[in-house]
């Protein structure tokens, strides 16, 4: 709320000629927006500005260098730039197209059927979609381990053979965890259409004489197509970001994509070549910003929800003996996307090295707990999701509130730069944030600071903090905060006795989500900590990296029940809050 | 005590002008009303005294002192402008009991905690919601809400009070009594008043002088009486429900009189006008309310009596009303349930003829303002 104060004092400074536009509030003119569209271009524009500058250079963040286009050509010349992205779009579009119609089965047994199970889909689907991509790529690793991992160790003892059923570290496993996680994307993004379908059409199908299939192919699927086609590019998207999963667990079979490349690029080469990396990454942005664009052209930048007509209840279709086949499918999903993972990330961290047989015991937490650079990152993680989350909301909540209350043009450019991290994939944006922050004088001393990686994880959750608040703040009807100001409240008054309190409920959840994204993001961290300050994800990578999986895992439980003690501690305060304020939503 | 003066007022969004050029001066104590069709500017007026909007010209001052000068770029927020509102969707803090609402504007004048809690508990008695201090301000009724309201916006004695459509979302009994409690309030403080209105009724029952305002400009202003008797346009004749509207021609002019003839017809009428500003041969247009048309059946032969067939009727319990073919214009007439007796069950049946009488001093000679106005959006109906 930097600029709070434009209005209040207005007419005592104003003199004939100083002559300058008034205003009601601080953002509603186009010079009340500039600081903060000055800030929005520093954090969200410059990254991508020195990334571009950065694959023309010839050193590294920081050092001397002449315009090159070595980089450039050497890069876009080199065979296996090509294979990863080959490699990008198969994995991209296989689990796309896995995740997706995955979603809509699930999507159709809740929506319409009496499928047993099905209502449990939908709060594992928020779970999933909730957990770091970290949990998935290291407790897959240990599950599909050829060795000693749980299914493999199981189909030995079921079958008696000596051969491994599964292998995680292969083009299969890579597919299947990220399909995983995409398919329940894709789900929550669907089932608000599939929820708004107007019935009263598909009756009529039936009323004409198609059958209930017919009917599902013929009109649900067409009115959909929409949804589903922006729904599709989406997760498309998200598929090319891929990072952690990828790092884990293609990296050992020597399947690169386009983020690990960038990653190994700079990670494993003596000396690294930064110029490289970016040139590459450069290529993933076009490629991403060119979806994101076809995206919102083909949904009108409807946000997925408005498909049909009013929404009434009908009978579910009973479907008969198909829906024990339905409850399997389902309860094959729970399985594989958190029952065992979790399971198996329990277990391993319980054991003193993973595949140690039978024997469980604390120690790996014990070891953990009480040495000192574990504690340190445990402490940095919890100070980067909880303060980093609330600077990150604080600045969404400025951004939206900017945005609605703004009426000139320039609130559309302040939107598009909110988006803009959305487009960059982790470790590009990491990269950028890299060329920004080094090349700047005072920045530089920060490089490699826990503060420093806080910073770049706000630039990187922006998008979805912004959403999160969004819906929030445009239902506040002007009238409330118009009867503040009349009331004699200056502006910032407003905000901190209407506005805030208001939106309460929606900023502590907010803030909950995006601690979460935050806390287990691994690409930021990867390219801008340093050894002596990682946060959690870095270090699980690390121990995991050195083989140390039992105390990977036993790290990453540590963080998840502290995670889970402050989703207690929000829903608690949560709860007392909209019992307080349980009756806004009577108000017309 | 404090007036309100706005002089060139006008407010742009874009392109698009929402108030062309108002000036309008308020005497203190004064409850004025802003009359007009939807989309005419009133809202934007009004938000420009609040200081909720920037007006793009003109000035406005509050008592003596100005609050708004685009020329010298002079502008005063609402926090700092004295004025209390009440908005047409309540606008209750949802978060706040109703006492807290009333009392938010004392905390913030930094009044003490317990002078503030005896005001507040003072407007709420008067607002008969002395009891209800204590509960959530969303749990109450629409009406009561809107009592809150009231007494939140007056709670610190503003000088000038501006009520955007508060009645609007009640209904029309409810609306009776808080109209009351309204202007007695007013009364009551001494507070000068601004209410926005579309309802013509409310307006002339509640305010000392109406505004009447058609496309972001001040069409006509005057006390109800003259608006409601004597309207000076067309536009303004329709919207204080003049049923008919006519376009008529000056055959002659007597003293204090005119001669008019019907266009299309051959019928002459007589009224009354002593403003000389019409000769023969003037193309005009003639109010008058269907109430003062009295339908007789036979052959008068009398001056100042049209003759015609009927239409249509429609019996609306206590009147009825008369839609009569005259020459080939339609003229609505009323027939009071007193004079129900006069006529045989068929003597208003369609195609029958009937005279229409309209006494002269009740007819309001117009500017022939361009088309026949808003009439023409209704349908001809009765
Ligand atoms: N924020 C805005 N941006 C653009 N145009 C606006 C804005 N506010 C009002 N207008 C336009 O200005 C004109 C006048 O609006 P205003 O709200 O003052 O009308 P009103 O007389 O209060 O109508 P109503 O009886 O419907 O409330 C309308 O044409 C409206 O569309
Ligand atoms: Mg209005």
């Amino acid at each position: 709320m930097s600029d709070i104060e434009t209005g209040g004092d207005v007419a005592t400074t104003a003199k004939p000629r100083t002559a300058r536009m008034p205003s009601t509030g601080p953002f509603t003119t186009a010079r009340g927006l500039l600081p903060l569209i000055v800030i929005s271009l520093f954090l969200f524009a410059l990254p991508i500005v020195m990334l571009v500058v950065g694959a023309f250079r010839n050193a590294a963040p920081g050092a001397p260098a002449q315009w090159s286009f070595e980089a450039f050509v050497r890069t876009y010349t080199d065979p296996a730039s090509y294979t990863t992205l080959g490699n990008s779009v198969i994995l991209a579009g296989s689990s796309t197209a896995i995740g997706v119609v995955v979603a809509l089965v699930l999507a159709f047994l809740v929506t319409r059927t009496t499928t047993p199970l099905r209502r449990l889909v939908t709060p594992a689907m928020v779970l999933v979609v909730a957990l770091p991509p970290l949990f998935y790529a290291i407790s897959w690793g240990m599950l599909g381990n050829p060795t000693i991992g749980l299914i493999n160790t199981v189909w030995k003892q079921l079958s008696g053979s000596g051969d491994a059923l599964f292998d995680v570290n292969s083009w299969a496993g890579l597919i299947l965890v990220v399909s995983l996680k995409n398919a329940a994307f894709a789900y929550l993004l669907i089932i608000g259409p599939f929820r708004a379908l107007d019935r009263s059409l598909e009756e009529a199908a039936q009323v004409a004489g198609a059958g209930r299939l017919r009917t599902i192919l013929g009109i649900d699927l067409v009115m959909l197509a929409p949804a589903i086609t922006g729904v599709t590019i989406l997760t498309f998207v998200i598929g090319l970001e891929a990072f952690d999963v990828p790092l884990f667990l293609g990296t050992p079979a020597g399947i690169d994509v386009f983020s690990t490349q960038i990653y190994s690029l700079i990670a494993s080469r003596s000396p690294a070549d930064y110029g490289g990396a970016s040139a590459i990454s450069l290529l993933l942005v076009v490629v991403v910003i060119a979806l994101v664009l076809l995206q919102w052209r083909i949904l009108g930048r409807r946000r997925f929800t408005t498909v049909g007509g009013k929404s009434y209840r009908t009978e579910p279709w009973n479907i008969g003996p198909w829906r024990w086949v339905g409850a399997v499918f389902i309860g094959i999903y729970l399985l594989v996307a958190i029952v065992a993972p979790l399971f198996q990330l329990v277990l391993g961290s319980l054991q003193p090295y993973f595949g140690a047989g039978t024997v469980y015991s604390l120690a790996n937490y014990q070891k953990l707990l009480t040495n000192h650079t574990t504690v340190t990152a445990l402490q940095s993680t919890f100070f980067v999701g909880l303060v980093g989350g609330l600077v990150a909301m604080v600045l969404a909540l400025t951004l939206v509130y900017a945005i609605t209350h703004n009426e000139t043009r320039l609130r559309r450019l302040l939107d598009m730069l909110t988006w803009l991290p959305y487009a960059v994939p982790g470790v590009v944006l990491s990269l950028g944030l890299a060329w920004t922050y080094v090349s700047l004088p005072g920045f530089r001393q920060l490089y490699g600071s826990v503060f420093l990686v806080a910073l770049a994880l706000v630039v990187a959750v922006t998008p979805i903090a912004t959403r999160a608040i969004q819906p929030a703040v445009i239902q506040i009807n002007r009238e409330l905060e118009e009867a503040s100001r009349v009331s004699g409240a200056k502006p910032g008054r407003m905000v901190l006795g209407i506005v805030l309190p208001l939106i309460m409920p929606s900023f502590l959840s907010g803030w909950f989500v995006v601690a979460i994204v935050m806390s287990g993001n691994l690409a930021i961290p990867i390219l801008l900590s340093s050894s002596t300050s990682p946060t959690v994800p870095l270090l699980v990578y690390q121990l995991y990296g050195q083989g140390q999986t039992s105390q990977a895992a036993a790290l990453f439980v540590i963080m998840l029940v502290g995670l889970l003690f402050g989703l207690a501690v929000v829903a608690v305060i949560g709860r007392i809050l909209s019992r307080r304020f349980g009756r806004t939503r009577t108000n017309r | 005590m404090s007036g309100v003066r706005i002089a060139g007022l006008r407010k742009e969004y874009g392109s698009a002008v929402a108030v062309q050029d108002i000036d309008l001066d308020i005497a203190p104590g004064e409850f004025v009303a802003l009359l007009g069709p939807s989309g005419c500017g009133k809202t934007t007026t009004l938000r420009c005294l609040a200081g909720l909007e920037v007006p793009t010209r003109g000035e406005i001052s509050i008592g003596e002192k100005p609050v708004f000068s685009a020329e010298k770029s002079l502008f005063v927020p609402p926090e700092k402008r004295k004025i209390g509102m009440v908005f047409q969707s309540y606008a209750l803090w949802p978060h706040m009991t109703v006492g807290a609402n009333v009392g938010y504007p004392l905390k913030l004048a930094k009044v003490d905690k317990k002078t503030a809690a005896g005001q507040v508990q003072d407007l709420l008695q008067r607002v008969h919601l002395g009891d209800r201090t204590s509960q959530m301000a969303v749990a109450l009724s629409g009406g009561q809400q809107q009592r809150v309201a009231l007494a939140r916006a007056m709670v610190n004695r503003p000088a000038v009070m501006l009520f955007d459509e508060p009645l609007s979302n009640l209904d029309a009994k409810l609306r009776l009594s808080m109209r009351a409690q309204i202007r007695e309030l007013h009364d009551e403080f001494g507070t000068t008043s601004v209410y926005v209105t579309h309802d013509q009724e409310e307006a002339i029952a509640l305010a000392d002088r109406v505004v009447v305002m058609n496309a972001g400009l001040i069409e006509q202003l005057g006390t109800p009486t003259q608006l409601y008797t004597r309207p000076a346009s067309a536009f303004v004749a329709d919207f204080m429900g003049f049923q008919n509207v006519l376009p008529a021609r000056v055959e002659s002019v007597l003293p204090g009189e005119l001669v008019v003839s019907l266009t299309g017809t051959p019928s002459l009428l007589r009224l009354h006008d002593d403003s000389g500003r019409w000769g023969p041969g003037d193309e005009i247009a003639i109010a008058f309310r269907s109430g003062h048309v009295r339908v007789r059946i036979g052959d008068s032969t009398s001056p100042g009596v049209l003759r015609g067939r009927v239409r249509r009727t429609s019996y609306l319990g206590s009147s009825q009303r008369v839609l009569v073919d005259v020459g080939g214009v339609a003229i609505r007439a009323q027939v009071d349930e007193g004079e129900f007796a006069l006529f045989g069950p068929d003597d208003l049946a369609p195609g029958r003829e009937v005279d229409l009488e309209i006494s002269a001093d009740t007819i309001v000679p117009l500017a022939a303002a361009g088309a026949p106005v808003a009439a023409s959006t209704a349908p001809v109906g009765v």
